[in-house]
């Protein structure tokens, strides 16, 4: 061991040096580590620092992924649960042109998928690259079999990318389409939805803030493969359902059958509503033509709910208001004997006339749709009772139906009365109604003098299906129960022996009113002679009635052109179908047909002509009491035996009224005066 | 004689600093060990939590599709019930749906003859030609499918005698 120590060589250091050499390596290293974490912290610094936002933001895009989507609209259903409207998901396929590397390429690939035009694609996509466009829609609103083909196409398996499709620069964003699976049934009722799933006619419209489904903003975060691992979802409460009161069973008997009507009377166009009197629920509204909201091109023309839309002059079924009014106040039983004198009256130096002369009962006089008689019946009950029936019926202001644009009616407060207006008003002219005021009027009577307000939205239910409103119509006791029974049965008595005869019904006693009316012409401000709206309306049983149908026709062209020919028959068709499907009892003996009737088929008489005396040709019906009155002409003017055509300033203040009342000009008729 | 009595107490000295040394290891060692235990568990419930979210999306997904696939199903089956779907499904199935036909009949005859004259018009909407119409109808649609040819005969010669009735 002594040797081996000897041969070592000594250290020439002294510790001390030893361990100085040490320290000053020791420093330099740790000045070594000071640096590079002084580097490091100085860099820090600058990212974090100065490059905060723009290293924040690129980060967070890179990880984050914001996503807008709107909760699927509400829907809407049929009294019984059928879908009348319901939202589905679709897709919409996008291109990000960035991504894109070889356009034509691409383009030639996407179109091979997505049945597009090449060509067109490819330019599209080259000048949104050019433009540095993120977004162009390739393919709007495909359904989940395209959706499911065009990914199977354009798949590329070497692709990294964490959505559908797999090919650079395709994106698919979620979308939601309308579906009417009824298309034309009750569309004008149901109206439709436009591309941003807004309403734009019908419950859709007025209901849309309760069907139209929030944006969903929801932040989805992405790991490297771009799959969502955290995902923040803002909550948004789901849009509500509607279910109306329409049956759609009901809703296509009443369509057919009017369709029918129309194309059988050659008509320009149609309105049939089926109430239920007892509760105001309308159970159908039908507009013909109709129109198909998932093909918007034809048919918006037809979008227009003219059952509540359009105002026109009832004529003879405004009687029922007359008539009601007098019985209310026990003017009259429908037993006793009224007499129409030679068919004509003078009111106001206005000369009314019709065919209907002599004696006869006040329900005969309904029967037959005596002007003479409704109008000597309105004079008794006096402008004041008249008026306030007329607004208690409802008239002259909205009925108040879940429904988007209804009109209120004309009806002009007494103070503007002419001398001859209550005379006019009493046989349905100078009054400006809608064929659901008119239905409703009607269902009062039927309900024993209560009037339901009419009402198309049954109840309204959360996205879960629970109940969270039931609509409970205001009811009013407008006329005494003795008064609306004895009013039923001079309805009855119409369709029994009067105008109403077509609507008799196999098995069931029916009741009704028929009314003609000629339409206005804006253009001439006169009425056009060859151009009526033809109106029934009736409800069966007659004594507990169940379903109560209204029937306008518009400008119908074959035949008699009158509410009793023309669309009585259409309430029959409509009527004897519910009642069977509603296996409601039988109060007549079956297959007895029609009641026979001694009277000719006449048309009903609609004018006022003086010259109008009889029964009018058969071929011409009314032609005669279409005419309209010859100018009034002054004493002092015939005195100088000058005729002078004068136009009141009433009259061109009502004509104005009238023209600016909506497309209601175009269905208007009033009698010309001077 | 006084020799060196050094070794008792060196030995002393000695040996508790090796027991201290061990000490300060194995607490360093145990501490090191939570140290990384700790991280491992923080990493392991990170990558647990990211496999929990990536399932949950997943299953987010299925939801929402499961529910639109609903919606369409839904869909389906309500145009499947509309009378048009019900009326070529009839066809399909081999029974024979004349209930166009039986109702358009009285409409073409009555737009072809309603223009004439107001009696005939009104003998047309009166005439009894579709309570015919239905009794037609069951007759041909309650057909079995190997009959149907044979009983739609009956139905036609019926419409068409129906016809020859009217004035």
């Amino acid at each position: 061991m002594k040797q081996a120590t000897s041969l070592r060589p000594k250290s020439k250091r002294k510790p001390e040096d030893l361990r100085r050499v040490l320290f000053t390596r020791f420093m330099m290293i740790v000045a070594a580590f000071l640096l590079w974490i002084g580097g490091i912290s100085v860099r820090l610094v600058h990212l974090q620092v100065s490059q905060h936002a723009y290293l924040k933001d690129k980060a967070l895009s890179q990880r984050l992924n914001i996503k807008k989507t709107k909760l699927m609209r509400g829907t809407i259903y049929d009294r019984n649960g059928s879908y009348l409207a319901i939202s589905v998901p679709v897709h919409t396929l996008y291109a990000d042109p960035a991504e894109i590397d070889d356009v034509s390429t691409a383009a030639r690939l996407i179109a091979k998928a997505a049945g597009l035009n090449t060509l067109q694609l490819a330019s599209q996509l080259a000048q949104a690259k050019a433009d540095g466009k993120r977004y162009v829609a390739l393919s709007r609103r495909m359904d989940e079999d395209s959706f499911k083909r065009v990914n199977k196409a354009l798949f590329e398996p070497d692709l990294k990318k964490s959505d559908e499709p797999k090919f650079a620069g395709l994106h698919w964003e979620e979308d939601q389409k309308r579906s009417y699976p009824y298309r034309s049934l009750a569309s004008q009722t149901i109206g439709f939805a436009n591309g941003d799933d807004v309403g734009q006619a019908g419950i859709e419209q007025s209901r849309n803030d309760m069907l139209e489904g929030d944006l969903v903003k929801s932040i989805q975060e992405r790991d490297r493969l771009g799959r969502v691992y955290d995902e923040t979802v803002t909550e948004r409460q789901p849009p509500d359902d509607i279910v109306l009161t329409i049956d759609k069973s009901i809703q296509l008997i009443t369509e057919q059958a009017l369709a029918e009507g129309v194309a059988n009377a050659q008509a320009r166009a149609g309105m049939a509503i089926v109430l239920d009197p007892a509760t105001g629920e309308i159970l159908a509204i039908a507009n013909a033509p109709s129109f198909d909201p998932e093909n918007m091109k034809d048919g918006i023309a037809n979008a227009a709910n003219n059952a509540i839309q359009s105002v026109y002059s009832p004529g003879s079924v405004f009687k029922l208001v007359t008539y009601s009014s007098a019985l209310e106040k026990n003017l009259f039983k429908p037993t006793d004997m009224i007499d129409a004198g030679d068919g004509s009256i003078e009111v106001a130096g206005h000369k009314f006339s019709d065919h209907h002369a002599g004696v006869m009962s006040y329900a005969e006089a309904l029967a037959h749709s005596s002007n003479v008689c409704a109008i000597k019946t309105g004079m008794r009950v006096g402008k004041a009772d008249f008026y306030a029936m007329v607004k208690k019926m409802g008239f002259g202001s909205r009925t108040g139906v879940e429904l988007p644009a209804e009109t209120a009616g004309i009806v002009r407060n007494p103070d503007k009365w002419n001398g001859d207006s209550l005379a006019s008003m009493s046989i349905g002219y100078e009054i400006g109604v809608t064929p659901l005021q008119l239905a409703a009027a009607f269902a009062t009577i039927a309900n024993n003098g209560i009037r339901n307000q009419p009402h198309i939205i049954k109840e309204i239910r959360d996205a879960n299906g629970n109940t969270i409103s039931i609509t409970e119509p205001n009811q009013t006791q407008v006329v005494s129960p003795e008064t609306a029974r004895d009013m039923r049965t001079m309805l009855r008595q119409v369709v029994l022996t009067g105008t109403g005869r077509r609507a008799q019904l196999d098995g069931y006693t029916s009741a009704g009113k028929t009314g003609t009316a000629w339409k206005f012409d804006p253009k001439t401000k006169r009425v056009e002679r060859s151009k009526y709206m033809s109106t029934f309306i009736g409800f069966a049983p007659a004594n507990d009635p169940k379903y109560l149908v209204a029937v306008v026709m518009d400008e119908p062209k074959t035949g008699a052109r009158d509410g009793g020919m023309v669309s009585a028959p259409v309430f029959k068709a409509i009527e004897q179908q519910l009642l069977e499907n509603a296996n409601v009892p039988h109060d007549l003996a079956t297959g007895s047909g029609p009641v026979a009737n001694t009277e000719p088929d006449v048309p009903e008489v609609i004018g006022d002509e003086p010259e109008m005396k009889g029964p009018p040709d058969e071929d011409k019906p009314s032609r005669k009491a279409a005419e309209p009155r010859q100018p009034r002409t002054s004493d002092s003017d015939e005195k100088k035996g000058v005729t002078k055509q004068t136009t009141s300033k009433k009259t061109v203040a009502f004509n104005k009224e009238i023209k600016t009342a909506r497309p209601a000009a175009a269905m208007w008729k009033t009698k010309p005066k001077t | 004689m006084k020799t060196n009595p050094k070794p008792t107490p060196t030995i002393s000295r000695q040996a508790p600093r090796r027991r201290s040394h061990w000490q300060y290891y194995a607490a360093a060692v145990i501490c090191c060990s939570i140290l990384v235990a700790g991280f491992f568990f923080a990493a392991r419930q990170h990558f647990s939590s990211m496999e929990y979210g990536l399932q949950n999306s997943r299953l987010r997904r299925q939801l929402d599709e499961l529910q639109a696939e609903k919606r369409r199903l839904l869909l389906n089956r309500e145009v499947t019930l509309t009378p048009a779907e019900l009326r070529k499904a009839v066809r399909r199935v081999g029974f024979v749906d004349d209930t166009d036909e039986i109702k358009n009949a009285p409409a073409k005859l009555e737009v072809a003859s309603a223009p004439k004259t107001i009696v005939k018009t009104a003998s047309v909407i009166r005439s009894d030609v579709v309570p015919v119409a239905k009794k037609v109808i069951p007759t041909v649609i309650n057909a079995p499918v190997n009959k149907t040819a044979s009983a739609n005969k009956p139905a036609k010669r019926q419409i068409a005698s129906v016809k020859r009735e009217r004035p």
